[in-house]
């Protein structure tokens, strides 16, 4: 590959024309030979058209670890929707994972017509736990990734957020600047009085050899009202958490176009290191045979890493010496009877993602008070909690009478809705039909499943074939000509149906 | 730790100075405890991580430096390592948070984890007040088991003078 030809700075290196990859030659080869080049340049500027948030980080997770230590990267990503919670944070207080479930609306494109986001169709939500530290944001194509990957000498906690800053200036965005708190946010006079906006997040990773600095852009994100729906768990006043709490903060969109803001932060960059170099545009091909990419995803998308990071937690039912909060028991689940409310106690204590201490009170045991102890701790203790419907694994301890499988239901419905997971599919059997509503919602729910018959190719075909919206890469812009011969040097003429083997093998692995 | 013991220099003016006071006569925490006492040494890595090595020369505590601590900032979570892990010279062996910033805990020299600081998990702050203590209360990470592998990787560390050299020289180049 004459890529020595194409160094920035010699006269003509915009002139040559995209060198195709020989097929002679491995693609696997070319790809990792390709590659090594690239993470051995001392600045290297990269955009991805990925849009998967595991697949992305675990790019950048690939950069932070195989660049070569003095050199200084740009990455810029876009994800498709997903909430991303940071390093050591707890999902269940900071999410409402019944509500991602459900999914959000998909995205207007620009070419629909006008119409009530009620009707528009559901896009899935991820759960996705970085790597790096700090609190929650809700990711979309509004929403920009920007990640500088540096030696640590070299390291500062605002620099490139300043250099972000610069951009968006370039832009004509009004009143940014870095905050205390290290993020980017925007004054602007509303109502005759100056208000504060955060506009972007900043999160770090600080390794022996590197350093890592990515934050978010609000450019044209979904409006703050969902994301905060999103982002506020019902069952954060049940919870006692170690780890980190996310502070919250009032947000608002800079309304920049997304390759108008890759482009400034691009040539912020340049202008920084003072390389005008171009930049590599990443696709799935060029990443989905890297063994160090394929491993940090898997990783990503385990459940051992998003829900067993989960630093030590406590779930009780009252308020207690240590957590006097008031718990509106309400907020979780339909219906619990007021006499319930003072006659139940419950106190889990969950560590890596799985319960370590259980007591439960107030349900009618079948075996004495001793032994219902012991018997509640020999069903729970060691079972992880995502996913878990807490009605089966009462049901064998208590009497079978009305009124007590009414408890049993009822304090069930409130374990399962802590924990995000929906009501026991088996309350019906123990409390008699649902009413209309309930039933109506089912219904629907089973219909929407029946329509997706095998959700977990569905979620392969997502992966990386699931193409960019609107996003041209033809590098009009002065400096992007290099780009696309850049970029065809790493990617290969794939088809659809070799992208999609690799992911199935992929995924099937994740599992 | 290295990387964080850097950052925060250019961004504070003020911790940057107090950690170069900080390393003068005064190495020693609020509390008392030794590091030179006659049955351990104390060794330390560029990386702002220490070890003791017992007189059995097979165990030992480890922790990272005061000077590390100082420029991490408040710190908020410490991921402790698995017990029973076995892990060679610089692996990661847990995490700190602090500034929104995950930093990496590495093994100073090839060990096994014997014990964990779950103290730590419960009040992280002591991570910033007594880094270098190692006993009951006090901010070292983990109770360990030296490799013969370790016994040779201790060779190669600093002790405590050319340690306070060493971040001394790392403070001014900043």
């Amino acid at each position: 590959m004459p890529m020595a030809l194409l160094r920035p700075g010699l006269p003509g290196w915009r002139m040559l024309t995209p060198i195709r990859t020989p097929s002679i030659i491995s693609k696997r080869n070319v790809s990792t030979a390709s590659w090594e080049r690239h993470l051995n340049r001392p600045i290297q500027i990269y955009h991805s058209k990925i849009n998967n948030p595991y697949l992305n980080l675990s790019i950048e997770h690939h950069l932070l670890q195989k660049s070569s230590p003095e050199s200084t990267i740009l990455f810029i990503y876009f994800n498709r929707p997903s909430v991303v919670i940071g390093r050591n944070q707890n999902p269940f207080k900071e999410v409402n994972l019944r509500r991602l479930s459900k999914g959000v609306p998909a995205k207007k494109k620009t070419t629909e017509p006008a119409g009530p986001a009620l009707f528009r169709p559901r896009e899935p939500v991820d759960l996705v736990r970085r790597r790096s530290g700090g609190g929650t944001v809700f990711h979309d194509s509004g929403n920009a990734n920007w990640c500088v990957i540096c030696p640590p000498g070299a390291f500062d906690r605002d620099k490139h957020a300043e250099m972000v800053v610069r951009a968006l200036k370039a832009l004509k965005v009004q009143g940014v600047r870095v905050n205390e708190r290290h993020d980017i946010v925007q004054d602007v006079m509303e109502e005759g009085e100056l208000r504060t906006y955060k506009v972007s997040g900043s999160a770090y990773k600080l390794t022996r050899t590197r350093s890592l600095h990515h934050g978010t852009c609000l450019l044209d994100s979904m409006p703050s009202a969902k994301i905060s729906e999103l982002l506020r768990s019902p069952a954060e006043p049940f919870i006692k958490s170690k780890g980190v709490d996310s502070v919250r903060s009032k947000i608002r969109n800079v309304n920049v176009d997304r390759r108008e803001f890759r482009m400034a932060v691009i040539d912020e960059f340049r202008k920084m290191y003072r390389a005008n170099i171009p930049y590599t545009t990443l696709t799935g091909p060029d990443v989905v045979d890297i063994e160090n990419i394929k491993n940090g995803f898997k990783e990503l998308r385990s459940q051992g890493w998003i829900y067993g990071q989960t630093p030590q937690f406590t779930v009780s039912w009252q308020p207690t010496a240590e957590d006097p909060r008031p718990r509106p028991h309400n907020a979780l689940s339909d219906h619990i009877d007021e006499d319930y409310v003072s006659s139940f106690h419950m106190r889990f204590t969950v560590r890596h993602g799985a319960i370590n201490e259980a007591f439960l009170w107030g349900l009618d045991f079948v075996e004495s008070i001793e032994d219902s102890k012991q018997a509640v701790k020999e069903a729970f203790v060691n079972v992880p909690v995502h996913r878990l419907d807490f009605l089966p694994k009462i049901l064998p301890l208590i009497k079978h009478e009305p009124e007590s499988l009414k408890k049993a239901v009822q304090m069930s419905d409130f374990l399962n809705g802590v924990f995000g997971n929906n009501p026991s599919p088996l309350r019906e059997r123990y409390l008699g039909p649902k009413n209309a509503v309930e039933l109506a919602i089912e219904q629907a729910m089973a219909a929407a499943a029946a329509a997706e018959p095998n959700k977990g190719e569905e979620e392969e075909d997502r992966i990386l074939t699931e193409p960019q919206e609107e996003d041209d890469d033809d590098g009009h812009g002065g400096h992007d000509v290099g780009s696309e011969t850049n970029s065809r040097e790493l990617k290969q003429e794939w088809s659809q149906e070799e992208v999609r083997e690799k992911l199935q093998e992929l995924i099937k692995d994740s599992k | 730790m290295a990387s964080i013991a850097r950052c925060l220099m250019a961004a504070r003016p003020s911790a940057f100075s107090a950690a170069i006071k900080s390393s003068a006569p005064r190495t020693i925490g609020i509390r008392h405890f030794s590091i030179t006492a006659s049955n351990q040494v104390r060794k330390y890595t560029k990386e702002h991580e220490w070890i003791d090595l017992q007189a059995d020369n097979k165990t030992g505590v480890i922790g990272i430096s005061e000077y590390a601590a100082k420029q991490l900032g408040d710190i908020v979570y410490v991921e402790l390592p698995e017990q029973g892990r076995e892990v060679a010279q610089g692996d990661s062996v847990g995490a700190v948070e602090s500034v929104k910033s995950a930093a990496d805990i590495n093994a100073p020299i090839s060990l096994k984890i014997t014990q964990i600081n779950t103290g730590l998990e419960e009040k992280p702050g002591v991570l910033n007040q007594l880094p270098e203590d190692d006993s009951h209360g006090g901010g070292w990470i983990a109770k360990v088991q030296v490799t013969e592998q370790g016994l040779k990787d201790l060779e190669k560390l600093m002790d405590s003078e050319a340690y306070k050299e060493f971040t001394a020289a790392e403070a001014e180049n900043h």
